[in-house]
């Protein structure tokens, strides 16, 4: 047997001060990037992540894409990252930022265990989180056959029927991890094709487990307890089908999570804060917004990192 | 071969010099009917942390669940952690299942903590109110190794255990335990079981809103 996979070891952290040159929120890529030029570049820097270190690549099963590791599980990938930040002087304190004060003298964060902290930057990289497909029984059947993990719920659906809803990346991504134990796997996307990168399609289309329906919406999901049944409707034909699954996961795409700058930092309708694409600042002095939570085009691990680099540069360049 | 790569084992040692201040017992059973992989890697893997502690962590295994201190801490199952500090036997807080992936985390922040004479970090007004509980509480979170979601709701649910001796609080991993998963009708983590079933919540919540649902639940 090969070594145990253990998740990062995180801290707890004790000499947490009142003031920082630079305050991250958020841990992911970006985050803890930002944190790495910073503290390289000589400023107490503190990070700030209610989950666990890496963010979202805790969620990814196996990453391809980020140069030059040709595949690496996601979860490691965010272990060495942490491990970096620490090891160049970066704070990662576990705890979530439940208020924001960007406006006036001084930027502060309030945590949710109660602490103030100054910041004299801030950087936002509070990332997304997935998208709900907007039907009443999805909330309702949530947890019970509904998942948005395949990560943490795949063990559940062991030789079982399951379909995955959604055609980019993350949606492909799932249904190749799922396909490892279960049973079949549908992918249901509401387009002619996929939006996922073609290497990662390519492998999708050659996995005999898992098979694809186009041009499809799921208009009901079916169940008294648990997940029985999916209530389908072909975009085209409008021809709606009703078939049994045990369970599906749901990857229709991204919401950032901006809810605690709203009204403070200009964002697009859609909530993606708004920055300068050369510095990465955004309508507030001193405040800075990278990787997915910001508008831009590609959103990517690589793309996120790039962001980190960016605004720490520049707030040390110019603010420091 | 140890279970832990050479820099894991590094960074757990030097954590363990760094934070653990008191002894801790971490008591693990075993039973010979239960011939799971996952048994026997929690036993080792209970000794390879023990090793790495300089001796602040003092690990016995105890095989049967007949046994007398099976019974008197109250394991049903295995495999089972129950840890507590030096010299204040107590049963309520609780591992089932093998602690690893994300959950080795909640595992290391466990002993510390108890180490540090259970230092809890929980806002203060929070920390009255669960002390005040003087009902019994049992608090089952299912987990599965992979979730990183689900360390959040371990750890307050063992906070919670840590401030007072009413509330038991077990980690359930669901893979090991199907039947038990299967009773509560566990399809997404982690879920959090209170009074075997009184109330039920999916998800990581945090500590005031986890509060509430035991207070529900009384």
């Amino acid at each position: 047997m090969g070594h145990l996979d253990i998740g990062s070891i995180f801290k707890q952290e004790s000499d947490v001060r009142g003031t920082y040159d630079c305050v991250i929120i958020g841990g992911g890529p970006g985050g803890l990037t930002a944190g790495i030029y910073a503290a390289r570049g000589g400023l107490a820097t503190l990070v700030l992540e209610k989950g666990v270190e890496g963010g979202t690549l805790n969620f990814t099963p196996v990453i391809e894409n980020y140069p030059p590791y040709s595949s690496i599980v996601g979860m490691e990938l965010a272990q060495k990252w942490a491990e970096h930040a620490e090891q160049v002087g970066v704070t990662i304190l576990h705890e979530g930022v439940v208020e924001v004060s960007l406006l006036g003298g001084e930027l502060t964060v309030k945590t949710d265990q109660g602490r103030t902290i100054a910041g004299k930057t801030i950087v936002i990289s509070t990332g997304s989180s997935y998208r709900l497909l907007g039907l009443p029984s999805e909330r309702r059947l949530a947890g019970k056959g509904v998942s948005y993990c395949a990560l943490c719920d795949g063990a559940f659906f062991k030789n079982k029927k399951v379909a995955v809803v959604g055609g980019g990346s993350s949606a492909i991504d799932e249904a190749l991890y799922l396909a490892q134990t279960a049973g079949s796997v549908t992918v249901i996307h509401r387009r002619d094709q996929l939006r996922a990168e073609k290497a990662l399609a390519d492998k999708a289309f050659q996995n005999p487990k898992i098979r694809f329906y186009w041009d499809t919406v799921v208009v009901d999901i079916e169940g008294e307890q648990s997940v029985e049944s999916l209530l389908l409707e072909n975009v085209k034909t409008k021809e709606r089908t009703r078939e049994p699954f045990d369970g599906v996961f749901i990857y229709v795409g991204l919401d950032p999570s901006s809810g605690c700058f709203k009204g403070v930092l200009d964002m697009t309708e859609d909530g993606f804060i708004i920055a300068d694409p050369h510095t990465l600042e955004t309508s507030v002095k001193r405040v800075f917004a990278v990787g997915d939570v910001r508008q831009k085009e590609v959103r990517q691990i690589v793309t996120a990192a790039a962001d980190g680099a960016i605004a720490a540069s520049f707030i040390i360049k110019k603010y420091f | 071969m140890p279970l832990l790569k050479e820099k894991d084992q590094q960074a757990v040692r030097e954590r363990f010099a760094k934070e653990l201040k008191n002894p801790v017992k971490i008591k693990f059973f075993f039973s010979q009917e239960d011939t799971s992989e996952e048994t026997r890697i929690t036993g080792e893997l209970m000794d390879e942390i023990g090793g790495l502690s300089e001796g602040k962590l003092v690990v016995e295994s105890i095989e049967g669940m007949d046994s007398e201190q099976a019974r008197r801490l109250r394991v049903d199952k295995t495999p089972a952690i129950v840890i507590y500090g030096d010299g204040d036997e107590r049963d309520n807080i609780r591992f089932f299942g093998l602690p690893a992936g994300h959950e080795f985390a909640t595992l290391l922040h466990t002993l510390i903590t108890v180490s540090n004479d259970y230092h809890v970090e929980l806002p203060d007004a929070l920390v009255e109110k669960v002390r005040a509980i003087d009902k019994p509480v049992k608090i089952q979170v299912f987990v599965t190794t992979s979730c990183p979601h689900c360390p959040p709701a371990v750890v307050v649910s063992h906070y919670f255990a840590m401030l007072n001796p009413m509330i038991t609080s077990e980690m359930i991993e669901a893979n090991q335990f199907d039947d038990l998963s299967r009773r509560y009708g566990v399809q997404s983590v982690p879920m959090t079981v209170i009074n075997d079933g009184k109330q039920t919540f999916i998800g990581s919540r945090n500590p005031e809103e986890f509060f509430k649902a035991i207070e529900k639940a009384l």
